[in-house]
């Protein structure tokens, strides 16, 4: 029943399976009874070593639900999370723990997703020492993933905040690759970045990504970024995934009226774009 | 640190002004030293902004209360933080009117029901009574707006109104600010890092980096004919990421080098150590502006001294 999903006609099984994937939030007491906010129900996708697949749509449509579930900051209400060969839905925090270090998370604002007091060198070295690895291990390592982001590893006893918005972020992703992922789930992680920034940090996830083979789970509501990035392009709308495909091919031929809604507002705005500047090409 | 250097820039009369640049080469502390708003450690340490022909840099604070939200507004990059949590919509709204036009609480409340159907809520007086927390993302910035539109202001800055949002809101927002200079011939100055926002909205192009502008002109000739190097980078990097055209795991072109340390001092042009059509002189000297089409200035040597 796998082969049903886009994008599996490549080899091995797929390093991510996700399955019936529910979420509620409660959202606070009306009368005595609670109300319930269905964020997530029924999401079914898979993820292949090497392979990405994004999440695009609206803000709301719980996008980041599903992220936070896959990393598990969230426990779903239902559904299951298998993850190369375990299914983590229920796991509890001291079972998670091995798993982690195979799923990272980068979030959309760097500075407020590391400790400002600490340096680069202790950013990145929590989560291996969270693994318990020892310190020389520790400093070969985070030296090694300095390098692999393109950031000099003199920088490594900086402190964060001494770092710009695009370091921070590369800073983000060695942290990341600290614990060598299998698994990277990127939450609009380039959005708050300018245009210049974001194409570096685009161009280096593809080469760390080829490197390492890393399967990504990319959520982001910028679809030229998608287009460039994603393998596989699923595209959510009131807590359900409504399109799924190859991405190229969903990009050409959008079948769902919110698929067709969100490239063109992204086309209206380049169609104008491209007249404006058509004459430079 | 310089923040700013030799800034030469007019907004017209109900025209639409991008200023366009990525982070840190001084937009938003522009668009404060305008204002006024400008934290207390910065100093202004040349240079006027005329405002129908007076200079606001010497106006006192209190005469430049009554023409900040009144004259000149601003719409803030985050509506979430701009906006009180403990105090519903309405009265924010209705706050900026009482500081400025002379009105009864029941008047100010039908004006406020009228700016909020204005900036596209069908049901105003259900929004009045609404808190920030129970709206979206994309009514807020519409709240934010209607705050600031509340006096009718002739200048708007919006300082990247749009680059928390996603597509879809992105248009409707933009949408809204085009309807409101249409109607009321409201100049605005958007500030962003989004070259195809420019292209689409503004009438003019001003380009920042690293505390200058280094190029101007109507958006529609810079966007095709960019003249200085930086801007030629940003535009063919911005048409490479169109959603039609790249295949997967193509590479983004790049801009080689990083962002300018804004605390570095350089005596030649800030853009020359990532500049592909660099020259012995530009690591010397700093160019002037120069125009070589009527309409546009660029600063940079390959246009001439």
């Amino acid at each position: 029943m796998a082969s049903n999903f886009p994008g599996s006609e490549r080899q091995g099984h797929p390093l991510l399976h996700v399955q019936k994937l529910s979420k509620h939030y409660v959202r606070g007491r009306e009368w005595g009874k609670s109300m319930a906010v269905t964020a997530v129900c029924d999401v079914d996708f898979e993820i292949r070593a090497g392979q990405t697949l994004a999440l695009v749509g609206a803000s709301g449509a719980g996008k980041s639900t599903v992220a936070r579930c896959v990393a598990r900051l969230e426990r779903p209400d239902s559904g299951e999370i298998w993850l190369d060969g375990t299914d983590i839905a229920r796991l509890n925090s001291r079972d998670l723990l091995p798993i982690r270090s195979n799923i990272q998370m980068i979030f959309q604002d760097a500075e407020t997703s590391m400790n400002p007091r600490f340096s680069a060198a202790e950013v990145i070295e929590e989560p291996l020492q969270i693994q318990g690895a020892s310190r020389s291990e520790r400093r070969d390592i985070a030296t090694a993933v300095m390098r692999e982001v393109g950031l000099p590893a003199e920088w490594l006893k900086r402190p964060v905040l001494e770092f710009s918005g695009g370091q921070q972020q590369r800073l983000a992703i060695a942290r990341a690759l600290s614990t060598r992922p299998k698994m990277l789930v990127l939450d609009e992680a380039l959005s708050s970045l300018d245009l210049s920034t974001q194409a570096q940090i685009a161009n280096l996830l593809l080469d760390l990504q080829s490197a390492h083979s890393m399967a990504y789970l990319l959520i982001s509501h910028d679809l030229t970024l998608v287009a460039r990035m994603a393998d596989v392009l699923s595209v959510m709308s009131d807590g359900r995934i409504v399109e799924m495909g190859a991405t190229q091919q969903v990009i050409a031929d959008p079948k769902h009226a919110q698929t067709q809604r969100l490239l063109a507002s992204a086309r209206a705005a380049e169609s104008k774009f491209d007249l404006a500047s058509g004459a430079s090409a | 640190m310089r923040a700013l250097n030799g800034i030469r820039l007019e907004i017209r009369r109900s025209e639409i002004l991008g200023i366009l640049g990525e982070s840190g080469c001084g937009k938003s502390t522009l668009a404060h030293a305008i204002l006024g708003l400008l934290p207390a450690h910065a100093r202004i340490v040349a240079g006027e902004v005329l405002w129908h022909g007076r200079d606001l840099l010497r106006f006192p604070e209190s005469e430049l209360r009554t023409i900040r939200g009144r004259e000149i507004s601003w719409v803030s990059q985050q509506p979430a933080l701009s906006l009180n949590p403990v105090m519903c919509v309405g009265n924010q709204v209705g706050e900026v009117l009482r500081a400025h036009v002379p009105s009864t609480s029941t008047e100010r409340r039908e004006r406020v029901c009228e700016l909020l159907r204005e900036v596209g809520f069908e049901q105003p007086t259900t929004i009045y009574d609404a808190y920030p927390h129970q709206l979206s993302g994309g009514q807020r910035q519409r709240v934010v707006i209607a705050q600031s539109v509340a006096c009718r202001p002739a200048l708007l800055i919006a300082d990247e109104p749009t680059s928390k949002l996603d597509g879809l809101l992105r248009s409707e927002i933009v949408g809204l600010l085009s309807k409101l200079r249409e109607r009321h011939g409201t100049a605005i100055a958007i500030i962003t890092h989004d070259p195809t926002l420019c292209a689409t909205f503004a009438d003019r192009v001003a380009l920042m980096y690293a505390g200058r502008i280094v190029e101007l002109g109507n958006s529609a000739e810079v966007f095709a004919r960019p003249l200085h190097p930086y801007t030629r980078a940003l535009v063919a990097l911005a048409r490479s990421s169109m959603v039609a055209g790249p295949s997967t795991r193509e590479h983004f072109p790049r801009i080689e080098g990083e962002s300018p340390d804004p605390t570095a001092v350089s005596i030649g042009c800030s853009f020359e150590p990532r500049c592909a059509e660099r020259m012995e002189v530009c690591a010397l000297r700093c160019p002037e502006d120069v125009a070589p089409e009527p309409s546009r200035f660029v600063n940079c040597f390959k246009y001439g001294e």
